[in-house]
């Protein structure tokens, strides 16, 4: 498929995790979306930065650990981007090196850049 | 213009079904097409068919098949349904479920996708 | 693009997040009980008037009624537009719901 000719859907997560069922199901879709060769970015706003704060430990809550899914969302499932919000990440005290997963931490500038190339945008 | 509406709220906990309902009526009247309705997270409660409300109160099950007697597709994520106990025997109609790749060609096909 | 709250500015980041987003030519439409938003008076009046400087802010008139918000207590250049209208600014603009 030509380059040109693909969508571009842009997931934005401002949800944490596990206090509701978003971020978990904002996932599962991700999965899906990729495996269509669109051009599928996800973004993280807000407290959905938490969702990739490193060392989550779900046992005791009796819940999946959906944050190992986000490492393999670029080479597995054929996700685009993962981009952070720098300024959602310094406003909750988090750094890079919190981060379960490599992504682009990029400003909210740039981002809304990003948001205007999208042809749909999917809260969650 | 081609519409496509995502639905992700059920019909008690929020607004969210109304102003989706009465921005798709708006819609159709203007003349514009409703690609399709997709429900995913508790949305898809909405088509649940044992909801049984009250009578003065508004029947969001009634309302949202008279949209689809007008033609809009309504649709039922399987995963989301399954795991909330919308499955073949408790959904308005077996049909009306499918997989989140709708949701992507809803992406594609749609001018404009709006979330409630 | 369009910017649609439906949360109440008092109880949820939708509104501050979504005026960080704001950029030129972007719009802002209030539902639900993001039209709170649009009551003069309260402690977040001053934010709103900062985006209307720069932006189109719209409030929905169901929500506005339902709510029992009256014309004349709503923050001037704060536009109260109907279902219809909501169509048409959808399709002047890419939406991005903030709940």
């Amino acid at each position: 498929m030509s380059e040109q000719k693909k969508t571009k859907v842009m997931f934005v997560c401002r949800t944490a995790p596990y206090g509701t069922i978003y971020e978990q199901e904002a996932i599962e879709a991700m999965i899906m979306f990729g495996a269509y060769e669109q051009d599928i970015s996800v973004s993280f706003v807000g407290d959905g930065v938490f969702s990739l704060k490193k060392g989550q430990d779900t046992s005791l809550v009796g819940k999946k650990n959906f944050s190992m899914t986000y490492p393999i969302l670029i080479d597995d499932f054929e996700i685009s981007h993962i981009y952070v919000e720098k300024e959602s990440l310094e406003e909750r005290g988090l750094k890079e090196d919190d981060l379960a997963t490599e992504v682009e931490i990029i400003d909210r500038n740039t981002l809304k850049q990003k948001m205007d190339e999208m042809k749909a945008i999917l809260p969650f | 213009m081609k519409l496509g509406v995502l639905v992700k709220e059920g019909p008690y906990m929020h607004q969210a079904i109304d102003t989706a309902y009465n921005f798709i009526v708006a819609a159709m009247e203007e003349g514009h097409e409703i690609t399709s309705v997709f429900f995913y997270n508790d949305g898809v409660y909405n088509r649940c068919s044992t909801l049984e409300p009250p009578r003065d109160e508004r029947n969001i099950m009634k309302l949202l098949t008279e949209l689809e007697l007008k033609g809009v597709r309504l649709i039922v994520c399987v995963a989301a349904g399954k795991r909330r106990g919308i499955v073949n025997q408790t959904v308005c109609k077996v049909e009306e479920i499918s997989g989140l790749g709708q949701l992507l060609e809803l992406c594609i096909t749609s001018d404009r996708m709006i979330t409630f | 693009m369009l910017h649609i709250i439906k949360k109440s500015p008092y109880e949820s980041s939708a509104l501050s997040d979504a005026a960080n987003y704001i950029s030129q030519n972007d719009i802002l439409l209030l539902t639900e009980d993001g039209i709170y938003a649009a009551k003069k008076g309260g402690k977040l009046e001053g934010f709103l008037k900062g985006i209307i400087q720069k932006n189109q802010v719209y409030c929905l008139l169901a929500d506005v009624k339902a709510r029992g918000i009256q014309e004349n207590e709503i923050i001037e250049n704060v536009k109260i537009i109907d279902y219809k209208g909501f169509v048409q600014k959808v399709t002047e603009h890419n939406p991005m719901t903030w709940s």
